[in-house]
């Protein structure tokens, strides 16, 4: 039960993950301090899963990044790219239709979803 | 901070090599950040127990470097180098095999003779790529439905993680594995094949046989087979430890130059069988003789071209400390 708990739950958060990233991502952060906010935010996310999870999204073009010196290092700063915040746009959209229908689903009366059953 | 180096090290050889130094540069300056930020909260430098604790979460290197890697359907990250390093080698002999033992055979008058080689290249390719693939995509099921990859990264712990070696940079595991699987296939098929030379001539046997100067050479081969074996597995259990798949690798090279010259030394090591069946085997047992010379010829100046190499990188050192060098900012 806790195996399939762990793989529905794994693969629930695999999705609103990358949605967090792309959403904080508005703002440019390099990966430290983009797990470091994501955390404070209240979404817990591995190092061993945020930093290759950045690579893969600007090799899909949704990011773009440059080396650039802060606090005297080097440091990779990433960013939306034009077509990350396109993206991200629809996806929010479909993040919002979904939670307002889970929220519904939640809160209909039981013999109202029986009804709608049976029509 | 030497353990982050020990552990960049490690996960370094499990990165698509085109983006090795530039993911482990920002890897690097994300620990260290993080290092900073635990440093200025406790007022002090981090012990060693703390560093461990603080590099635990990235999980073993295989784990973090594969997470690195583009994902592919059949045959995953994991085995993926493995198998494509081995069906390269593996192609490479089918077409050595397929290919220029027939060109020599036109070349020496015997037009006709092995009918289509280019056509028998690409059927046992095929056959090679098909039984390779679902023998690699089978290990790579095994490797997830079993959760191996998982079970191995929760034991691992950071004060686990090698020294950095001195001398030339280790290959990456995959190779390492890949060179492994290699030489136990060749080595069994060669010392197979000197028994059951079939395995070598094909349907040309029959016509042909192989001379008594072989059984000579079974035990060295046998020897020098083994040797390999233990080269190749120390290289892929103890990277960090030189000495010993060093040593393998002056007598295994060493070895087999002596071995090859020997064999070039020997007179015809192919032998016909005259019968009225076969009215071509003084034709073809030449055919044979003059490949194998020049086989073995090759076969000799690479070992002893590999003999001196193993020479010159015992007296060398340096290597993986300047791969970790490379990707400091």
């Amino acid at each position: 039960m806790n195996e399939i708990f762990g793989n529905l739950r794994l693969e629930l958060r695999r999705g609103v993950l990358t949605l967090a990233v792309l959403t904080q991502l508005r703002a440019e952060h390099y990966g430290y301090t983009l797990r470091k906010t994501l955390t404070e935010l209240g979404l817990d996310i591995e190092e061993n899963t945020l930093y290759p999870l950045l690579r893969r999204l600007e090799s899909q073009g949704l990011l773009v990044s440059e080396w650039r010196e802060e606090d005297k290092r080097n440091k990779r700063f990433y960013r939306l790219s034009p077509e990350g915040h396109a993206i991200l746009e629809q996806l929010l959209a479909e993040w919002t239709g979904i939670n307002a229908s889970i929220e519904r689903i939640l809160h209909a009366q039981p013999e109202q979803t029986a009804s709608s059953g049976r029509n | 901070m030497e353990l982050l180096d020990r552990y960049l090290y490690a996960v370094r050889a499990y990165l698509p090599p085109a983006q090795q130094v530039d993911i482990i540069r920002e890897l690097r300056e994300n620990i260290l950040s993080q290092v900073e930020d635990k440093e200025a909260e406790l007022g002090r430098s981090l012990n060693q127990e703390e560093q461990e604790a603080l590099i635990k979460p990235y999980g073993h290197p295989a784990l973090l470097g594969l997470r690195y890697a583009p994902n592919r359907y059949l045959i995953g990250p994991l085995v993926f180098p493995a198998y494509w390093h081995t069906l390269k080698i593996t192609l490479g002999i089918v077409a050595i095999v397929c290919i220029l033992l027939p060109e020599i055979a036109l070349l020496t008058g015997m037009r006709g003779a092995i009918a289509n080689p280019v056509g028998s290249f690409f059927q046992i390719a095929a056959l090679t790529f098909a039984w390779m693939t679902l023998t690699f995509a089978g290990l790579d099921y095994c490797v997830h439905k079993f959760g191996l990859l998982e079970n191995w990264g929760k034991k691992w712990e950071p004060r686990s993680l090698p020294p950095i070696p001195k001398g030339v940079a280790a290959a990456p595991r995959s190779r390492r594995l890949a060179a492994l699987i290699s030489t136990v296939a060749v080595g069994a098929w060669w010392l197979l094949a000197l028994k059951y030379p079939f395995l070598m001539m094909g349907p040309t046997w029959g016509m042909i046989r192989l001379s008594a100067v072989w059984e000579w050479f079974y035990i060295p081969f046998i020897l020098l087979v083994l040797v390999s074996i233990a080269q190749r597995f120390a290289e892929l259990a103890w990277p960090g430890k030189k000495a010993f798949a060093l040593a393998m690798e002056l007598i295994r090279a060493g070895g087999g130059a002596v071995i090859y010259f020997l064999l070039v030394r020997a007179g015809d090591l192919i032998e016909p069988v005259r019968t009225a069946a076969a009215p071509g085997a003084d034709a073809f047992a030449g055919i044979y003789n003059t490949s194998f010379l020049i086989g073995m010829t090759i076969a000799g100046l690479v070992s002893l071209g590999e003999f001196a190499r193993a020479l010159w990188l015992g007296t060398r050192r340096s290597g993986g400390e300047e791969a970790v060098a490379q990707c400091h900012s």
